[in-house]
């Protein structure tokens, strides 16, 4: 389980091209949908704690996640497996950026990967929120949040709180 | 700049009350890490700084990782590098362990219970609304929409895995890039962070 959990956010890390939120679709997909290992709410919650806690979500999400399966080691291996790639990644980039950044292929590709990543957020907003909206009153919370980002711009913890303090106060009981 | 230990201390301080302080990781990093380290610690300048956020944000992974292991990097070489994504990763880590450990126990009360209903309501708004943030900056000339459309097609429809939609966005833009002219999406505005 702890080489599986290492391979698994080693291989996240090496693609999720635009940080943390692109991980979410990859780590749905690995943890969720092809091996079982979490369900979809239990992945939900890990995702609602990691945007209310400091730091990068990348870290939170492979920590988080990698603790519900492997206790303490595993939320160790899933945390190195995650930055292991930034790191070598980046000190290549270090020597190689300012000549990699003009040539148009390399500008292509990036598109490419800006692309797809969008592609796949949009895709997670679609399949989470299948899981998300079993009732109504979920899609006036997320329905007031979308507005409220939109047209204040708050915090991302600040509006998961809100959605959360309005669940407690129209669903409990 | 003394370099002995007490370099590496002051990155993996430096990068540490970076993770401490920033919520929701990735952009709203950018403006406490340019204070942190071109203000306070003169450790790069403006034009410094702007490489590495694009770096950080061109490399796969974590955004705040990826600039810190730069910065560390031109700092104090691979030392550095380790030295501030040791402190940059390490309050999120602590945060988290402490939370599985002491709460993961109450999140099946009926209270949290309805506190995760709505906060995935929440995270499906957020989620909603990053997608427009990403696709006002990526979606610049005919390339990305043809490639942002190729992907939910066989994200959505075709149910591939969405490593082989990145690999294959990825080829398709570097094939086709080299062929279009002003095909390129700008990582990120800074203007707009009121930097």
């Amino acid at each position: 389980m702890l080489l599986n959990l290492f391979l698994t956010f080693l291989k996240i890390g090496l693609f999720a091209f635009g940080g943390g939120y692109a991980m979410i679709p990859l780590i749905q997909h690995d943890v969720v949908t092809s091996n079982n290992w979490l369900a979809m709410s239990e992945f939900l919650q890990i995702i609602t704690v990691a945007e209310m806690t400091p730091g990068p979500i990348a870290i939170n999400l492979a920590t988080f996640t990698g603790y519900k399966l492997a206790g303490f080691l595993g939320s160790l291996v899933s945390t190195i497996g995650v930055t292991l790639p930034s790191f070598c990644i980046v000190l290549i980039l270090t020597k190689t950026f300012l000549w990699v950044k003009e040539n148009p292929k390399i500008k292509g590709l990036l598109v490419g990967l800006r692309s797809a990543v969008l592609a796949l957020i949009i895709s997670a907003a679609v399949s989470i929120g299948k899981t998300a909206f079993i009732d109504f009153r979920v899609i006036g919370i997320a329905l007031a949040c979308f507005v409220t980002l939109l047209w204040l711009n708050p915090h991302p913890a600040i509006v998961i709180a809100i959605g959360g303090g309005a669940g407690i106060l129209l669903l409990l009981g | 700049m003394q370099l002995f230990g007490g370099t590496y201390l002051k990155i993996f301080a430096t990068f540490f009350r970076i993770g401490i302080f920033t919520f929701g990781g990735g952009f709203s990093m950018i403006p406490l890490i340019k204070r942190e380290i071109v203000d306070n610690s003169h450790w790069m300048n403006m034009e410094e700084f702007m490489e590495a956020i694009a770096v950080g944000q061109s490399a796969p992974g974590a955004v705040a990782v990826n600039t810190a292991t730069f910065v560390g990097y031109k700092v104090a070489k691979y030392r550095g590098a380790f030295a501030a994504i040791l402190g940059v990763s390490l309050p999120s880590f602590l945060t988290i362990l402490a939370i599985a450990t002491f709460l993961l126990r109450f999140f099946n009360t009926p209270l949290l219970v309805a506190f995760f209903k709505g906060a995935a309501g929440a995270v499906v708004a957020l989620l909603a609304q990053v997608s427009f943030v990403i696709g006002k900056r990526t979606l610049k000339g005919k390339l990305s929409f043809i490639l942002t459309g190729v992907a939910l097609v066989l994200l959505l429809w075709l149910r591939l895995h969405p490593l082989l939609v990145i690999l294959i966005c990825g080829i398709l833009g570097f094939w086709l890039g080299g062929r279009t002219k002003n095909s390129s999406g700008t990582p990120l505005n800074l203007k707009d962070k009121g930097i």
